[in-house]
């Protein structure tokens, strides 16, 4: 028996920033090196002062914000982009460099060889870190994590993660629903909704090296009000 | 037990307000915070009394009060479902203009 693989020729992995340029540079380098078939797409959110794009002209586009935007509406510009482009898979990586982007395989192999039409990343190793806001906070992403699973039928370790693939079905499916801040749980469900393939990947998250966390109190509160929220909509919705 | 009714009534409202795609998360989250405290204050006779005297209310006729309480309800009812409109309106601007841009800056091949 043969196996059926997605056909899989353009990869455009996108990458979100604000204020995060200490690394941009190497992470592009790094990703383009990695594969030939993946172009870059840089998108600045507003950044002050603002980041400049590199001087590359092949397999690399860069878009600026006119303001903070938000990561929602940040995602649904690189959407609209990889389907006007007519990419295969579009990929999600955070320019803080957290992210381990020999991992950028892993999770276009589950589009491709799995016929996932999204994979969020599982970072294992994610509740190393030892200081009170961590605990907190691994403490309430387990609950909500708990609680997503419950309502949704899925068995996603990590609902918040920022790596993540979108397959050409996904980002079809997503294209006219406006996203919010901190859009990674809504993206699930709205997905799982709409009975798409939901696919997991374990990753590594490396050290944050530049910068801080951009979740102050306040988002961290607005952000678990809205999960809460999500899983009686799509409780409510069916 | 009126109070509890009362809440579960906007509770209701709001979600129905939220799943018909009228309200955000955001502002939906909101209001059912503000009910939720509410709903905690108003047990309290102390906190009741205090509000009274402090909004120089000696005897406030049932009527008047529910009336009064009901249109700030509806009027920020209002407020949160045209800030939820003009929002998802500047969402899309913003990306049709992201998207002509992009147009221009990198046209297909």
């Amino acid at each position: 028996m043969t196996e059926q693989y997605r056909n899989i020729t353009k990869t455009l992995v996108f990458i979100p920033t604000f204020n995060d340029r200490e690394l941009l540079n190497e992470l592009t380098n790094e990703i383009l090196s990695l594969d030939e078939n993946y172009d870059i797409f840089v998108i600045d959110d507003g950044s002050t002062p603002e980041i400049k794009p590199m001087n590359l002209i092949e397999r690399y586009y860069f878009y600026r914000a006119p303001f903070n935007v938000g990561l929602g509406l940040i995602t649904n510009i690189a959407i609209n982009f990889a389907l006007f482009k007519k990419y295969d898979v579009l990929i999600r990586v955070d320019g803080d460099g957290q992210h381990n982007i020999s991992s950028l395989p892993l999770l276009e192999n589950e589009i491709r060889k799995n016929n996932a039409d999204f994979v969020i990343s599982n970072r294992v190793n994610q509740h190393l870190e030892n200081s009170l806001r961590n605990s907190i906070g691994n403490l309430i992403k387990l609950i909500l994590t708990r609680l997503c699973n419950y309502f949704s039928n899925l068995e996603v370790e990590d609902w918040h993660s920022g790596m993540m693939a979108f397959s050409k079905e996904a980002m079809t499916t997503i294209k006219s629903h406006t996203l919010d801040k901190y859009p990674e749980t809504e993206i699930i469900f709205f997905l799982k909704y709409n009975k798409l393939k939901i696919a997991t990947v374990d990753v590594t998250q490396q050290k944050r090296l530049f910068s801080s966390s951009t979740v102050t109190l306040f988002q961290a509160l607005r952000h678990v009000s809205k999960v809460l929220l999500l899983i009686l909509y799509y409780k409510f919705k069916g | 037990m009126i109070k509890l009714i009362i809440f579960i009534i906007i509770l209701i409202f709001v979600l129905y307000l939220l799943i018909k795609g009228l309200l955000n998360f955001d502002l939906c989250g909101l209001l059912i915070l503000l009910a939720t405290i509410s709903l905690i204050l108003s047990s309290f006779d102390v906190v009741i009394m205090e509000l009274g005297s402090i909004l120089s209310i000696i005897y406030p006729p049932l009527a008047f009060v529910a009336i009064f309480n009901g249109l700030m309800f509806f009027t920020i009812i209002i407020i949160s479902i045209m800030i939820t409109e003009s929002r998802k309106r500047e969402h899309k601007l913003i990306e049709k203009i992201a998207e002509i841009d992009l147009l221009i800056k990198y046209p297909q091949n």
